[in-house]
């Protein structure tokens, strides 16, 4: 009976072993694994999952995991995490060159400008979506710790029925105002078939500093005061723009909306109440899912041919604490930079492909790409300062009181200077300045 | 000889096992509350800005006093005092009312009880962000009625002068229904013959209100205010899910300073000073509130 027992004993143990050993050989076999983070938003816009699958088919001894990252506070929980040499991420997706300066400025990032050779050389990409990520190293020399994946310009997305019905229509396209005396006749004539408002600009918390910048960047095609480094508050433009928003909201001519909600333009765009928002293109592709393609196209506004206007992007970046940063390397190179990928973000939710090849063959708004293109070629990227949250905080207090009539834009421009040295904010630029 | 005594008494009944039930509380208690506390109470005399600073710098009074001169701060304590003070007068005074109204009513008490409780099951960020669609001021429900009424569309949440109010509005509607459910609660509580005694003494509505109804519910009142003094103060989540403090800094208030100043300037020294000095604001008002009403 015991040697019974005994017996089953030592079988039992056998397979235990046996188990653990082809269990340990198969954990062995799979042993990389490579964990992406993304905002949700991404997960929804981008195929970010079918990129990790077609990733795991390319390359079965690998398994990518895919999570959503938390959204609000990304950068101070990775902030805490990589300063203490761990991670719990290889490749993180989301972020704009700006918000990620925190990242980048502890030295945190790995570096990725080894990806930047061949087909994806930096003269493939849209300069401004590119050198909105370019930082300074240690040495002065430029770096990629970021890279961009999708790309935003700062234009006039309209309803083309509100111009048609306004008599702008121009050969089926809407007739792009030349100067801002015609835009406000434009605006006059979209006032009467619209039934809210004409116009909306994103004066929002998110979008103030590239609204206020694009126009400035239109209007006199630089954006930087007299020492060429900080953001100009002092130009005879800087004041005629903040006076002319100020004026189209006071006349009824634009929504002031923006100032307390952020989705105010879009939703009204949508809603079909307000006849053309100025912020990022792709609220465009977004609307044209409510309205039809041929009811909505992406325009400049005047100026913005000539001078350009502010791009932003979005980014990729692997942390310096992953032990599988290679990978992170090959799965940008392989899947977020492919032709498939950032042609659907595009066709899908309007994100425009950080390489110029990529716009042949996109799926719709062939007229408007076109413009896009030529407004994202001519454009330039907002500066990463070191107190760059506060620069914009310091910007809502005092524009929003302009856009609502209660406070002159030359008081505006005048606070916001003083406020800049009062409050001794460091503007150092983060990216990489060529001299 | 006695001590000794004790001290075997003392030796004999000693029992490990309540320690042991409350160890894992207290361990919990001090690493989750006790610490943070501790630490951010010592961050609010540092200079620390955690992406720039390898370690904060220990700056005495220097924090507390530059707060006092930030206007920034002080826009967001002026709109926190005014957000409190409109907001608990309005729902103390109107929760009165309502729950006397409820308290006369003989049927369907319960379903009154019921509907003004009902908006507390609500998160209160959901509440913000319907309230956000309600209040468009082109698509909202709130201008198509005023519209269908003849009134000029109003814009809720983007005129500085109007904003801060309708946070107010929406909190209102949010949390009324605590204060309604406690003072019904306490009106219950007095006893009839109270009343019956006062009306034979010729005392009319408001009389009995005054002498009778105001100090037999005086705890309940107490337990109701303190309840929504730290509400009026703690306004965080509404102007954050629905104005980010925006137009300008209309609607910014004593938290979201400190929640800005923490996580998007980083500067950890100052968060912590300006929610100490909140925190000392929201004890002081609730002393205050204690020593008026519930000095018995």
């Amino acid at each position: 009976m015991s040697a019974l027992s005994t017996s089953k004993r030592l079988t039992a143990l056998l397979l235990i072993v046996a188990s653990l050993t082809v269990f340990g050989m198969m954990g062995f076999a799979q042993s990389e694994t490579l964990r992406i983070e993304a905002d949700s938003w991404i997960l929804q816009k981008f195929p970010v999952e079918e990129a990790a699958e077609r990733f795991e088919e390319d390359h079965p001894e690998v398994n990518v995991r895919v999570s959503p990252k938390n959204y609000r506070n990304y950068v101070q929980t990775y902030l805490m995490v990589w300063k203490a040499d761990k991670t719990t991420v290889d490749l993180a997706i989301g972020g704009m060159p700006n918000e990620l300066s925190d990242l980048v400025a502890p030295d945190l990032l790995a570096d990725l400008s080894g990806i930047l050779e061949g087909k994806y050389a930096e003269d493939e990409f849209i300069p401004g979506f590119l050198y909105s990520a370019r930082f300074a190293d240690k040495e002065g020399e430029p770096y990629f710790p970021v890279l961009p994946f999708m790309g935003e310009v700062m234009a006039l997305n309209v309803n083309k029925n509100m111009y048609e019905e306004a008599g702008l229509l121009e050969d089926g396209q809407p007739k792009a105002a030349e100067d801002w005396d015609e835009f406000e006749e434009h605006l006059m004539a979209l006032q009467d078939v619209a039934p809210a408002h004409a116009l909306s600009v994103d004066w929002g918390w998110n979008f103030i500093t590239y609204s206020y910048a694009a126009g400035l960047l239109a209007m006199r095609g630089d954006i930087y005061g007299p020492d060429g480094k900080v953001l100009d508050f002092s130009s005879e433009e800087a004041e005629r723009w903040l006076e002319l928003n100020q004026k189209w909201v006071q006349e009824g001519l634009a929504a002031k909306g923006t100032v307390a909600d952020v989705n105010y333009g879009r939703n009204n765009f949508k809603a079909k109440t307000i006849s053309e928002i100025y912020t990022a293109h792709s609220r465009t592709i977004g609307a044209a899912r409510v309205l039809g393609e041929d009811a909505t196209a992406v325009m400049p506004i005047p100026g913005a041919n000539e001078n350009g206007t502010i791009a932003y992007s979005h980014c990729v970046y692997v942390p310096r604490t992953s032990p599988n940063k290679e990978l992170a390397k090959q799965f940008i190179e392989e899947q977020i930079l492919s032709k498939w990928f950032q042609q659907k973000g595009f066709n899908d939710y309007g994100k425009l492909p950080v390489l110029k090849d990529y716009y042949e063959g996109l799926a719709w708004f062939q007229d408007s790409v076109k413009r896009i293109l030529k407004m994202a070629e001519n454009s330039t990227y907002f500066p990463k300062y070191v107190d760059g949250t506060k620069l914009r905080d310091i910007m809502l207090e005092e524009i929003h009181p302009v856009i609502s009539g209660k406070q002159s834009p030359e008081k505006a421009l005048e606070d916001i200077r003083n406020k800049i040295e009062n409050r001794e904010l460091d503007l150092t630029r983060l990216g990489y300045v060529e001299e | 000889m006695q001590k000794l005594k004790n001290m075997a008494n003392f030796r004999n009944n000693f029992s490990f096992v309540p320690y042991a039930f409350i160890g894992p509380g207290l361990l919990f208690l001090a690493a989750f509350i006790g610490y943070p506390l501790i630490y951010s109470f010592y961050l609010s005399f540092t200079e620390y800005n955690y992406v720039q600073d390898a370690f904060p710098v220990f700056n005495g009074l220097q924090t507390y006093i530059s707060l006092l001169h930030n206007s920034t701060f002080l826009t967001a304590l002026t709109n926190t005092l005014i957000f409190a003070a409109v907001y608990f007068f309005a729902s103390m005074f109107f929760a009165f009312i309502i729950a006397v109204v409820i308290n006369e009513i003989d049927r369907f008490q319960t379903f009154f009880q019921l509907s003004v409780y009902m908006p507390i099951i609500v998160p209160l960020s959901l509440a913000g962000v319907t309230f956000v669609w309600i209040l468009d001021p082109t698509f909202g429900v709130a201008n198509f009625l005023l519209k269908q009424l003849g009134i000029a569309p109003v814009s809720w949440l983007s005129n500085s002068s109007l904003s801060l109010f309708t946070l107010v509005g929406v909190k209102f509607w949010k949390f009324l229904g605590f204060s309604v459910i406690i003072i019904l609660a306490g009106l219950q509580s007095v006893p009839k013959r109270l009343y019956e005694a006062a009306k034979i003494d010729g005392a009319n509505f408001l009389q009995q209100t005054i002498h009778v109804t105001l100090p037999g519910i005086k705890s309940y009142i107490l337990m109701a205010s303190l309840y929504q003094i730290i509400q009026a103060m703690k306004v965080f989540q509404l102007p954050f899910v629905m104005t980010k403090g925006g137009p300008g800094n209309a609607t910014i208030t004593l938290y979201l300073y400190s929640w800005r100043s923490a996580f998007s300037h980083f500067d950890m020294g100052n968060a912590a000073a300006a929610a100490y000095i909140t925190s000392a604001i929201i004890l002081s008002f609730t002393a205050i509130a204690n020593w008026l009403l519930g000095s018995d």
